[in-house]
C-alpha cells in the first residue's frame, strides 16, 4: 500500500472521516483514503501528482481546479469514462484507471506527440487527412486511439458492469435557486420567507460553497445560513455532509404539510437553461447509494442564478505541469481533505485571494518561497493586512518569504511534477521583462490571478451580458430586457459580488425579487437595490488584465484540447478572427470543460490580436450542457410503449411469431403462413384485427360529413349497409381506406386501417372543430372493441354454432351489418371480404375479446379452423388485388393512379381533394398501380425493387417499382402490385423487367383481381 | 367473463384472480397489509367509464340524477362527486362519468335511453380504457418520474382531471384523494394522494409494469380487489368502492 504521506493533522473544516479508512486502486495499485475523500484528494494525499495525460500531446496533468471544472483529472471508474477525480467520492474497493495513455500513465509513448508539436498545429488534421478520401476510416482509427478520452468497457466485475439506473424526474417550484453558496443560500431563504416554494440546487455534496474552504472567519456565517435552510428543509433531513436525495424529497404532500419550504438537491449540476424558466439538472449518486443518475426537468416561476465564478489560470510556459494549481484548489485540499498539496510553494497572484492562500499554506506548515503579485502598487488595506500576516507567519517559521510586487510567472520547469518556476517583473505597460527573471525552486505553484463569472446558464436563459472594463469581467446587464427576463435574477459572484457581506445582500435581494416575480410578497425597496449596486461597484477588481507571459515551453490556453497561445495566433492569422469562428477552427472551449478554464483568456487574447476591445470581440454562444452529462442520464428510464390486443397472450402462448406494427405487437404468422392462407381459401381461418381504427359517429349531419371526408358517396347508404370508402387530403392524396356501416338512422360505425387509426380520428376531429358536421359527435372506439375476421367458405357454419342470428345470404348478404350475440357476448357483425372469401368481421367489447376468440376457435375445430396472421392476410388480399394504404401507396398517390377511379364521385357538391382529383382525371396519371405476375416460377422480388427498361445511355431507365409481391399458394405462381409507367400499365400482358440482384427478371402486367375476379366467393 | 387489460400481467405477478361484477380481476397479490405503505397500485379497469359528448351533456346527467338539478356548471378539468359516481369535465362539450362496478346499472342505463335528438352522444368506453389507481404518500413522486404535470395541490387539487402524457402514453389523470387515516397510521388528518390513470386498454399492461418499475425505489405494492376492499368500503367515506 502506498503511504498517505501528504495528509495533514485533522483540520477544523475537513469533511473526511478519519475513523473510516478505506482502500481503492489506481492503475492496479492500492491507495489509502478516508470516507469523504475524493479520488483526487486521496491520490494527492498519497503524493500521486500525475493523474492523466492531455488530449493531443499526452502531456502529464495533475489536479488544477479541484472543483470539477477542468479536464486535468479525468479518469476511468469501472465502465464509466471521463470521471473527474477531484469531485468523485472514493469508495471502498473502487477500481480507478488512467485513460488516454499507452502503455502506462508514467511512461506514455504517445507523449512523443509533443515533440512533433510544430508539425501538428491547430487544424492540421483538417488539411492533412482529407486526401485521399478513401483512407479517412484508417486515419480515423489511428486518431481516435492517439487522441481521445475514456472508453466504455464491458468486462464483468463489481465496477465494470454499469448497473446504474437512469431516471428522469419533473420538478416544479415557485423559485429555483442554482448554487448553494452564500448568495444562493441567502436567496433561497429570502424567497422562502416570502412564502415561495423554493428548490435549491448545488453540484457539491454540501451546501455552503466557498465558505467551507475560503477564509476561516466565514465559518460562523456558513453555519448560520445552513442552519436556517435546515429549518426550512421540507424533509428535515441533514443538508450538510450527506446528499439530500431521498424519495421523500419530492413527496409532494410533505411540501403541503409544511406550507412552505426549501427542497435541497445536492450533487446536482444544472446543465442547461431554456425558455420559460425551464431548467435541466443532473444528479449523480455514489455507487454505494445506488449510483443512479437522475435528470431533473425543472419548471420554476422565477429563477435565481447564484452560480459563482471560475478561478482562471495564467498562460505561461509549461503552465499545465502537475503541481501548478489554482488557489481555490489548494484551499480545498488543505481545508476539506487535510492534504498538503506540496512542500515548497510559490504563489502567483493578482488579487487578495492569492495572499490568503499563502496564509493558508503557511498555517498548514507548507513553506512559501515567494509570492509574486502582478500588481505594482498596493492600494487595499485588507491586502496590506493579509500580506503583513503572511510575512509575520513566514518569519515566525524561520522562512524567507519573498514578496515580489509587479512580478509574474514566466515558465515552469520539471517533468511529471513542477520543480521550479521562473518569475519575471512586469514593466509599467504590463510587458514582461524576461531579462530580469529569476528561477525559484518549488514543487507547488499556486495561481490566483482572477475569476470568470459562471454565467453560462444566465446567457442560455437569455440574460444580456456586458463587459465591465474595470472588473475585466462580463456582468449581467440589470438594464437589459427580454422575454421572460423579468423572472430571471443573478446573485453573488456571477453578478460581481465577491465580498461576503455583499454576496449575502445580493442573494437576499435577488431572492425577494424572485419570490415577488413568482407572486409571493413584495419586491425589495428600490433604495436597497441602489445601495447594493453601489456596494458591488465599490469592490476592488480581482481579475488581472495580465493573462499571458511569453516564457519557454508550451503555453496552454485550452487544457481540454491542448491549444496554445501560438495556435490561437495562427488561427487568427489564417482569418479565423471572429470569436465564433476561432472556437470552431481551434476547438478551444469545445472540450470537457466547456470553456470554464479557457474562454475568458481566449477572448482577451483574441481581442488583443485583432486590436479590438473585449466588448467588440463579444462572447461565444453559451449552449447546454454547461457540465458534461452521461448519455444515460439524458436517455433516462427505458420507456418503450407497446400496444397489445386483448388476445395477445393467446397469440404468444400458441406459437405466434410477433411483429411490430407501429406500436402494436401483432402475430405475423403461427409457423406456416402459406398453410394459413390455404386454410382460409379451402375451409376457415380466424385473424385478430383488433388493431383497426373504429369510430362511432352520431348525429344527423354524419352523411354530409362523410361525403366531404371521403371521395365516394354516403348520403344514400341505407341503415344496415356497409360501404368501402377512400379518404384523401385536400391535395387529393390517399390518406386511408376502410369500411363504414350505417348502424342506425343517426349512428355510423367507421373503421380505418390500423396505422391510420390515430391520425384519422384527429383528422375527423379537426374538421368537426372547423365547423363541418354540425352536431356530429365522434367517439374513438378503437380500444373499446376487439375485432376478429372469420374468413373462408365455412365461416358461416362456424359462426352459426355460436349465434342465433340468421346468417343466411338472403337476410345477411355481403356488405351488410347487424348486431348479434356471439358466444353470449354482444357483437357487431360486418359481412365484408378483404381476403376475397365469405367472411365476417366480428366486433365485440374488448373485455370479451379472449372469450369470443376462444369460442370461435373451439366452434371451428370441426371445420378445420386455423388462426392466421398478418402474412397470410397479405397473401390473400394480394390474390384479390387489394392495395394496402401506406404499403402500396405513398405521399404522392392519388386515387386515379391507384386504380380507384370508379370510387371517385366528382358530382358530389364538395369533398376533400375534389379539385386536385379533377385535374388528375383530366390530365391522366404518369404512373399507375397495377398487378403483375412473374414469368419465372419460384422468383419472388423484394418489395421496393426497381422496374427498368433500356435507357439511352449506359444506365437503364427506371419506370416503376414493386410495392407488394408474394408467392400465391392458390395460383401457384408469384404475383404482386407495382407502380408502372401508365402507358405500359394500361396493356394487360405487357412484359417488363425487374432489376433483381444484378439480373433482370421478366413480369407481365395483370389487370383486376388474380383470384375470383367476379367476386362470387365473397357473395355466396 | 370479461377480462381487464391487466389480467395477464397480474397472473404473471402472482395474483389470485377472481370475479368482480362480471369481470375477472386480481383479487389478491398476497403481499401483506397495505397500511403504512408509501405507494399502492391497483386495477380499476372494470369501473364504468361513460363518455358524454355534446352541449347537452350536463343536462342529461342532471336528468338521471348523476348531477344536481338546475344550472350545473363546473370548469374544464374539475370534477363533482355525487354519491358513488364522479363526473369530470374534460372539455367544454365533453364529460366523463366514472362509477364503481357496484353502482346499480339502472341509473346509468337511463343515460343511454335519453332521447335528446340534439347535440348529445353517450358512449360506454369501459372496455376500451385501462384504469389504474396509484395511491399513497409517494404517488406523486412516482408519477413525477413519468409525467411532466405539476402535481402540487395548488395546481392539481383533488377531484380534478388532466389529460397528459405518462410514460410516453396519452393518459387522463384524475386526482381523487382518500381521506386521511385510511392508509396512514401516524397521520389521521392529511388526505392520502390518489391518482387514477385512464388510458388506452392496449397500453394498460405496459403502464402497469412501468408504474411498478418506477415505484420500486418507493416500495410500491400491487393490490388486488380483496386487499383494497378493507379501506375502500363505502363506510370508509372514501367515495370509492371496491
Amino acid at each position: 500500500m502506498i503511504a498517505d504521506r501528504r495528509r495533514l493533522a485533522a483540520q477544523p473544516d475537513e469533511i473526511i472521516d478519519r475513523q473510516r479508512p478505506l482502500t481503492f486502486t489506481f492503475d492496479g495499485k492500492p491507495y489509502p483514503a478516508y470516507a469523504g475523500d475524493t479520488i483526487g484528494s486521496a491520490l494527492a494525499a498519497a503524493g500521486m501528482d500525475l493523474l492523466s495525460r492531455s488530449f493531443k500531446y499526452h502531456r502529464p496533468r495533475g489536479l488544477l481546479c479541484c472543483a470539477g471544472h477542468c479536464p486535468n483529472c479525468l479518469v476511468q471508474v469501472g465502465p464509466e469514462p471521463n470521471v473527474r477525480a477531484c469531485t468523485r467520492p472514493v469508495e471502498p474497493g473502487m477500481s480507478v484507471t488512467s485513460q488516454n495513455a499507452w502503455p502506462s500513465l508514467e511512461r506514455d509513448a504517445l507523449s512523443l506527440m509533443g515533440l512533433a508539436g510544430r508539425f501538428t498545429p491547430v487544424g492540421f488534421y483538417y488539411k492533412a487527412f482529407v486526401h485521399p478520401q478513401a483512407l479517412w476510416p484508417a486515419y480515423e482509427k489511428v486518431l481516435r486511439r492517439a487522441a481521445g478520452l475514456g472508453s466504455v468497457q464491458y468486462a464483468v466485475d463489481q465496477y465494470s458492469v454499469d448497473q446504474r439506473s437512469y431516471e428522469q424526474q419533473y420538478v416544479h417550484a415557485d423559485v429555483a435557486v442554482v448554487g448553494g453558496g452564500p448568495a444562493g443560500l441567502s436567496a433561497a431563504l429570502a424567497a422562502a420567507r416570502q412564502g415561495a416554494r423554493v428548490l435549491l440546487i448545488d453540484e457539491n455534496p454540501a451546501l455552503g460553497g466557498h465558505l467551507h474552504y475560503s477564509l476561516p472567519q466565514h465559518r460562523e456565517a456558513r453555519d448560520e445560513l445552513i442552519g436556517a435552510v435546515g429549518q426550512y428543509s421540507v424533509v428535515g433531513e441533514p443538508v450538510v455532509g450527506e446528499p439530500v436525495f431521498s424519495r421523500s424529497v419530492f413527496s409532494e404532500s410533505g411540501v403541503e404539510a409544511s406550507g412552505l419550504g426549501i427542497t435541497v438537491l445536492l450533487n446536482t449540476a444544472a446543465i442547461g437553461a431554456f425558455e420559460e424558466n425551464w431548467l435541466a439538472a443532473v444528479s449523480t449518486l455514489p455507487r454505494k447509494q445506488g449510483g443512479s443518475a437522475t435528470l431533473y426537468k425543472i419548471r420554476a416561476g422565477a429563477m435565481v442564478y447564484a452560480t459563482g465564478a471560475y478561478e482562471q489560470p495564467l498562460v505561461f510556459g509549461n503552465n499545465d505541469r502537475p503541481g501548478i494549481m489554482l488557489g481555490g484548489a489548494v484551499q480545498r485540499l488543505l481545508r476539506l481533505y487535510g492534504v498538503a498539496p506540496g512542500h515548497r510553494a510559490v504563489v502567483v497572484t493578482a488579487n487578495d485571494d492569492g495572499w490568503a492562500v499563502a496564509a493558508d499554506l503557511l498555517a498548514a506548515g507548507v513553506e512559501v518561497a515567494a509570492v509574486a503579485d502582478v500588481r505594482a502598487e498596493v492600494d487595499s488595506e485588507q491586502l496590506t493586512a493579509v500580506s503583513r500576516t503572511v510575512g509575520q507567519w513566514s518569519g515566525a517559521r524561520g522562512q524567507q518569504l519573498e514578496a515580489l510586487w509587479g512580478h509574474t510567472a514566466l515558465s515552469a520547469g520539471g517533468g511529471r511534477r513542477v520543480s521550479n518556476v521562473t518569475l519575471a517583473p512586469l514593466d509599467t505597460s504590463g510587458r514582461v521583462d524576461a531579462a530580469r527573471a529569476k528561477t525559484v525552486t518549488c514543487d507547488l505553484v499556486v495561481v490566483s490571478v482572477g475569476w470568470s463569472p459562471a454565467n453560462g446558464l444566465l446567457a442560455q436563459a437569455g440574460a444580456p451580458l456586458i463587459f465591465d472594463e474595470r472588473r475585466m469581467e462580463f456582468m449581467p446587464d440589470e438594464q437589459g430586457s427580454g422575454e421572460g427576463l423579468e423572472r430571471v435574477f443573478a446573485a453573488g459572484r456571477v453578478a460581481g459580488a465577491h465580498e461576503l457581506e455583499c454576496e449575502l445582500t445580493d442573494g437576499r435581494l435577488a431572492g425577494q425579487r424572485a419570490a415577488s416575480a413568482a407572486g409571493f410578497g413584495a419586491p425589495p425597496d428600490v433604495l436597497a437595490l441602489a445601495a447594493q449596486e453601489l456596494s458591488r461597484a465599490a469592490e476592488p477588481s480581482r481579475t488581472s488584465a495580465h493573462i499571458l507571459s511569453p516564457g519557454s515551453g508550451k503555453r496552454i490556453l485550452c487544457f481540454c484540447e491542448d491549444v496554445t497561445d501560438k495556435d490561437l495566433e495562427m488561427s487568427i492569422a489564417e482569418g479565423y478572427d471572429s470569436i465564433e469562428l476561432l472556437k470552431r477552427y481551434s476547438t478551444i472551449s469545445m472540450g470537457p470543460c466547456q470553456g470554464k478554464m479557457c474562454s475568458r483568456n481566449t477572448l482577451h487574447l483574441c481581442a488583443r490580436a485583432n486590436g479590438w476591445t473585449v466588448a467588440r470581440t463579444g462572447t461565444t454562444t453559451a449552449r447546454p450542457p454547461v457540465t458534461p452529462v452521461s448519455l444515460g442520464a439524458l436517455a433516462g428510464r427505458r420507456m418503450e410503449p407497446v400496444r397489445v390486443t386483448p388476445v395477445h397472450e393467446w397469440h404468444r402462448a400458441n406459437g405466434a411469431k410477433l411483429m411490430i406494427a407501429g406500436l402494436w405487437l401483432r402475430p405475423e404468422h403461427y409457423g406456416d403462413p402459406l398453410a394459413e392462407a390455404r386454410a382460409v381459401r379451402q375451409g376457415v381461418g380466424l385473424i385478430d384485427v383488433s388493431t383497426l381504427g373504429k369510430f362511432r359517429l352520431v348525429g344527423p349531419g354524419v352523411p354530409a360529413l362523410l361525403d366531404r371526408l371521403y371521395i365516394n358517396r354516403w348520403n344514400n347508404l341505407a341503415v344496415g349497409r356497409v360501404h368501402y370508402g377512400v379518404m384523401c387530403n385536400d391535395e387529393g392524396i390517399i390518406l386511408d381506406d376502410g369500411v363504414t356501416a350505417r348502424v342506425g338512422e343517426n349512428e355510423w360505425y367507421m373503421t380505418t386501417t390500423s396505422s391510420g387509426s390515430g391520425a384519422i380520428f384527429e383528422w375527423i376531429q379537426w374538421w368537426l372543430q372547423s365547423g363541418w358536421g354540425e352536431g356530429v359527435c365522434a367517439v374513438n372506439l378503437s380500444e373499446v372493441n376487439a375485432a376478429f375476421n372469420l374468413a373462408g367458405p365455412r365461416s358461416r357454419e362456424v359462426l352459426r354454432e355460436l349465434t342465433d342470428a340468421d346468417l343466411s345470404n338472403e337476410t345477411f348478404p355481403y356488405m351488410r351489418t347487424r348486431e348479434a350475440a356471439v358466444a353470449g357476448a354482444p357483437c357487431r357483425l360486418l359481412r365484408i371480404g378483404f381476403t376475397g372469401e365469405l367472411s365476417y368481421e366480428i366486433h365485440c367489447p374488448a373485455g370479451y375479446g379472449l372469450h369470443v376468440w376462444e369460442a370461435l376457435l373451439t366452434a371451428g375445430q370441426a371445420f378445420g379452423i386455423r388462426p392466421f396472421g398478418v402474412e397470410a392476410q397479405r397473401v390473400l388480399r394480394l390474390e384479390k388485388g387489394h392495395l394496402i394504404v401506406g404499403q402500396d401507396t405513398d405521399g404522392l398517390t392519388d386515387p386515379v393512379a391507384a386504380d380507384m377511379e370508379l370510387t371517385v364521385k366528382l358530382d358530389k357538391p364538395d369533398f376533400l381533394g375534389q379539385r386536385a382529383i379533377t385535374r388528375v382525371m383530366r390530365d391522366g396519371a404518369r404512373q399507375r398501380l397495377v398487378g403483375f405476375k412473374m414469368a419465372a416460377s419460384g422468383v419472388v422480388p423484394d418489395e421496393g425493387l426497381q422496374i427498368v427498361r433500356p435507357g439511352t445511355g449506359d444506365w437503364p431507365e427506371i419506370i416503376g417499382w414493386i410495392t407488394s409481391c408474394r408467392f400465391s399458394p392458390t395460383l401457384n405462381e408469384t404475383i404482386g402490385l407495382c407502380w408502372l409507367d401508365a402507358a405500359l400499365a394500361s396493356r394487360p400482358g405487357a412484359v417488363f423487367t425487374i432489376r433483381m440482384n444484378g439480373r433482370l427478371e421478366e413480369a407481365r402486367v395483370h389487370h383486376g383481381p388474380f383470384h375470383d375476379p367476379e367476386g362470387v366467393r365473397l357473395r355466396e | 367473463m370479461r377480462r381487464t387489460p391487466i389480467y395477464d400481467v397480474a397472473v404473471r405477478g402472482g395474483a389470485t384472480m377472481g370475479e368482480v361484477a362480471g369481470w375477472l380481476v386480481a383479487r389478491s397479490f398476497g403481499r401483506g397489509p397495505a397500511g403504512g405503505m408509501p405507494a399502492l397500485l391497483w386495477d380499476e379497469s372494470h369501473w364504468r367509464k361513460i363518455l358524454i359528448e355534446g352541449r347537452d351533456g350536463a343536462r342529461a346527467l342532471s336528468e338521471i340524477g348523476a348531477l344536481p338539478q338546475g344550472n350545473v356548471s363546473f370548469p374544464v378539468g374539475a370534477g363533482i362527486r355525487l354519491r358513488e359516481t364522479t363526473i369530470y369535465r374534460l372539455r367544454a362539450d365533453q364529460l366523463i362519468l366514472l362509477a364503481s362496478p357496484s353502482v346499480a346499472d339502472e341509473r346509468l342505463t337511463a343515460l343511454f335511453d335519453i332521447e335528446w335528438g340534439g347535440d348529445l352522444s353517450v358512449t360506454d368506453i369501459t372496455h376500451g380504457q385501462a384504469q389504474l389507481r396509484l395511491t399513497g404518500p409517494a404517488a406523486a413522486g412516482i408519477l413525477s418520474r413519468l409525467c411532466g404535470l405539476n402535481l402540487h395541490t395548488t395546481q392539481f387539487p383533488t377531484l380534478s382531471a388532466r389529460q397528459t402524457s405518462v410514460a410516453k402514453t396519452a393518459q387522463l389523470i384524475i386526482r381523487d384523494d382518500l381521506p386521511g387515516g385510511l392508509l396512514t397510521v401516524d397521520d389521521q388528518t392529511s388526505a392520502v394522494p390518489s391518482y387514477a390513470l385512464i388510458g388506452a386498454r392496449s397500453l394498460g399492461a405496459y403502464l402497469w409494469e412501468t408504474l411498478l418499475d418506477a415505484g420500486r425505489a418507493f416500495d410500491i405494492r400491487p393490490l388486488g380487489s380483496d386487499e383494497t376492499a378493507s379501506f375502500l368500503a363505502p363506510s370508509s367515506g372514501s367515495g370509492l368502492s371496491p
